[in-house]
């Protein structure tokens, strides 16, 4: 679904020979927010109920659950690099001491914080303004960091990413 | 959080990884709230109208962005920056509306 919604977002971002209409561009920017936010979400679902076929429809009943704030707040935190001790309390640490979060972690995390963001205000926002060349960038960034998170080898390490997207909220309530 | 010197050392340009092909005419940054009310940056970059952005590639963007926050982080400013690119001739169009 990511690939046809980005498809989605370059076709809006450029429909226009000349000027490109702001709804055309905010419709680009949603759609670039959503192609991330359901891979985010596949991708944490197959976790738990796997990557077949057959399996969809519990994937996609899961992925219901997930909350946009939630997701987030836990980007933020992985994309500034330090998650808090409270929260990491028996992870393992790196020779500084802190928890080890992969660049590729952190580059998909700040994408998103950002990405989401901008879609408020795409949406939402009449007195912002959006500029093609920053939307197509936007477009290409998204892409390129859900390629390297996707290439990014199985590891604990992701896997808890993947999961703190759902479980933040009490993860940190605790 | 007022502006201090440390941010615009952090958006020193000469020791930023600019994506190769990405022009810059002027970065600045400003006191921003987003949109659930928490402080943040905003970071305005104008491109010069020669940038090809389509010719920029992702990995390149995120490593110029990761490199600010990570100089914001250096210098004890925790705050995250939304970065907003535009180009004189985009701005211009702007003015005609």
């Amino acid at each position: 679904m990511h690939e046809d919604l980005f498809a989605q977002a370059e076709m809006l971002a450029k429909v226009d020979a000349r000027k490109p209409k702001q709804v055309n561009l905010r419709r680009a920017v949603s759609s670039a927010y959503y192609a991330l936010f359901h891979f985010l979400v596949e991708e944490s679902c197959s976790l738990i109920f796997g990557r077949q076929h057959g399996q969809a429809v519990y994937r996609y009943t899961l992925g219901r659950a997930f909350v946009h704030n939630v997701m987030k707040q836990a980007s933020v935190s992985f994309a500034g690099g330090t998650l808090k001790d409270a929260i990491i309390k028996g992870l393992p640490r790196d020779a500084a001491g802190k928890y080890p979060i992969r660049a590729s972690i952190r580059e998909i995390a700040v994408v998103f914080k950002e990405l989401q963001e901008q879609r408020n205000h795409a949406d939402y926002d009449r007195n912002e303004r959006f500029e093609r060349s920053e939307v197509l960038m936007l477009i290409e960034q998204a892409q390129d960091v859900i390629a390297n998170f996707s290439a990014l080898p199985d590891s604990d390490g992701k896997r808890f990413f993947l999961a703190c997207l759902w479980a933040w909220k009490e993860l940190t309530n605790r | 959080m007022p502006l201090t010197v440390d941010i615009h050392d952090a958006l020193d340009l000469t020791k930023l990884p600019v994506p190769p092909g990405m022009h810059i005419l002027k970065i600045e940054a400003e006191d921003y709230t987003d949109w659930d009310g928490d402080p943040a940056l905003r970071i305005s970059v104008l491109l010069d109208d020669s940038t090809d952005v389509e010719k920029i590639r992702g990995g390149d963007i995120s490593k110029f962005k990761l490199a600010v926050y990570d100089n914001l982080l250096k210098y004890g400013i925790n705050l995250f920056p939304h970065f907003k690119f535009a180009k004189p001739s985009e701005l211009a169009e702007e003015d005609e509306d």
